[in-house]
């Protein structure tokens, strides 16, 4: 399987403050990551690392063997953790902007997970909830036929009942032959879609391995590992 | 790209800003009708006025707002939460840049050509152009241009609010890579250039009026037509080459990337 995404020796300071420590990590494509750390662990900073959204210290950052550049965002779908839609467009417009900037961007799909969804098109985002707008998103992101998606915390807004329903679309929706990196803290939720999981800790990648070899090595579910290693009641 | 970014851009910041331009028109239009009512009723007279002092109020507004919304939106483009957006659709930075640098340029002429259009609708007649060259002979002496003089400085204005919004977007993308105090750092950044921009600006202004032979300790400031124009030049070339350098460096710093809170 060839590298889809490289971290090489990456560091990201604020200020005095060292959020990511020597960063190295290599993502094979065709895989479901998930990384998993505590809040403020490092997993956003990770993800805008590789969304030119943030700048490294330094180190480098390879996708698909080029560094973060235009070429780049043409192959990545990205999913922040917040929401970065003007309010007061309409689910329409933004689906008009996504089908203008990117050429893989599937109208049909959209439209297809809008109803799936129950999200009216017509309806402004300024009167939708942060769980709509979120699903909104995650609809926009999802309709793209990118090489890798990378979902920072999509579950975090969602309320408990929708989880189930909203990773079966993200599992439906996303091309076999893509990656798809996740992250969250809520590792219970999404355990069971991994095929391989990292743990950072701290600005530091702890653990890297594939998930089915792990829960039998540890005798456990990847949730009470997690647990386990981060002292988490 | 850019055609893409550019509509993007104009669309969102003309989305209300359209209502503001062709109101002033329509306004200016009614204001001068009500007003000419108002020249054998009284009531007329009362509601021209009181016209007259909104059409006053949406004027500046023409020039203002553009303005305004330039920075803004340069900030909450680049910087905000859709700056996660921006900066990961697949588009260079010069072309998101540049896109911003138009989208200024296109919208502040449109605030002055609606300005120009309602003032014309408003006071244009047969004494139109008296009145502006006796307004313009209270600073320019001798035979003088009245249209080449309007000409110059609304020249003028215009390239000094680009000039004020290069400078400021190039503090936006210096301050708010700090990692706090971001907006006062942008501006003391803003401050500080802006101070150094108008101490060149009237360096140079000096050595045009020294050449021209205008002396400023005199208590009159009437300067011929000609040093009049040597003046507005100068001035425009300045703030013109305040634009080019400010774009130049925004391109530069831009291009080493962002840190998105």
């Amino acid at each position: 399987m060839s590298i889809i995404l490289e971290y090489k020796n990456v560091n990201k300071n604020f200020a005095e403050k060292e959020v990511l420590k020597d960063v190295n990590l290599k993502i094979e494509s065709n895989k479901i990551v998930g990384l998993l750390g505590k809040n403020g662990s490092g997993k956003s900073t990770l993800f805008k690392l590789a969304n030119d959204l943030l700048v490294p210290t330094s180190g480098e950052i390879l996708i698909d063997g080029k560094p973060v550049s235009v070429e780049s965002k043409n192959i990545v779908s990205y999913l922040p953790e917040r929401s970065y839609l003007e309010p007061n467009l309409k689910v329409s417009d933004a689906i008009k902007v996504f089908e203008t900037f990117y050429e893989d961007f599937d109208s049909k799909k959209a439209e297809e997970l809008l109803k799936d969804l129950e999200l009216d098109r017509e309806m402004q985002l300024s009167k939708m909830s942060k769980g709509m707008k979120e699903k909104v998103q995650l609809v926009l992101v999802m309709s793209r036929k990118a090489k890798i998606y990378i979902l920072d915390e999509p579950l975090g807004g969602v309320d408990p009942a929708s989880r189930d329903y909203i990773l079966q679309t993200i599992l439906k929706n996303f091309d076999e032959n893509a990656t798809l990196l996740i992250s969250t803290h809520m590792v219970a939720d999404i355990e069971k879609i991994l095929d391989e999981v990292i743990f950072i800790d701290n600005g530091k990648i702890v653990l890297q391995e594939n998930a089915d070899e792990l829960r039998v090595k540890e005798k456990g579910s990847i949730d009470e590992i997690f647990r386990r290693k981060f002292y988490v009641k | 790209m850019l055609s893409k970014l550019l509509k993007r851009d104009l669309k969102k910041n003309m989305r209300w800003m359209w209502i503001l331009f062709v109101g002033t028109i329509v306004l200016a239009a009614v204001t001068r009708g009500v007003k000419e009512l108002g020249e054998n009723v009284a009531f007329f007279k009362v509601v021209g006025i009181f016209l007259e002092g909104v059409f006053y109020g949406l004027a500046v507004n023409l020039i203002i707002q553009p303005f305004l919304r330039n920075f803004l939106n340069f900030h909450k483009s680049f910087y905000s939460d859709e700056s996660y957006l921006t900066h990961t659709l697949p588009v260079t930075k010069n072309a998101l840049i540049n896109s911003k640098y138009l989208t200024a340029l296109i919208e502040i002429v449109a605030g002055f050509a609606s300005l120009i259009v309602s003032i014309l609708i408003m006071y244009a007649g047969p004494n139109f152009t008296k009145t502006l060259k006796l307004l313009l002979s209270t600073v320019i002496t001798g035979e003088f241009s009245v249209a080449l003089a309007i000409i110059g400085i609304v020249a003028l204005i215009i390239v000094e609010f680009l000039m004020f919004i290069s400078i400021i977007d190039f503090s936006i993308i210096i301050g708010f890579r700090a990692k706090d105090r971001k907006i006062l750092k942008t501006f003391l950044i803003t401050l500080g250039i802006s101070f150094a921009a108008i101490t060149v600006l009237f360096i140079c202004l000096l050595i045009v009026f020294s050449i021209n032979g205008v002396k400023l300790t005199t208590t009159s400031l009437v300067i011929s037509g000609s040093a009049f124009m040597s003046v507005l030049v100068s001035a425009i070339v300045i703030y013109i080459a305040v634009v080019v350098l400010f774009y130049f460096l925004a391109k530069r710093e831009f291009n080493k990337g962002v840190n998105v809170d």
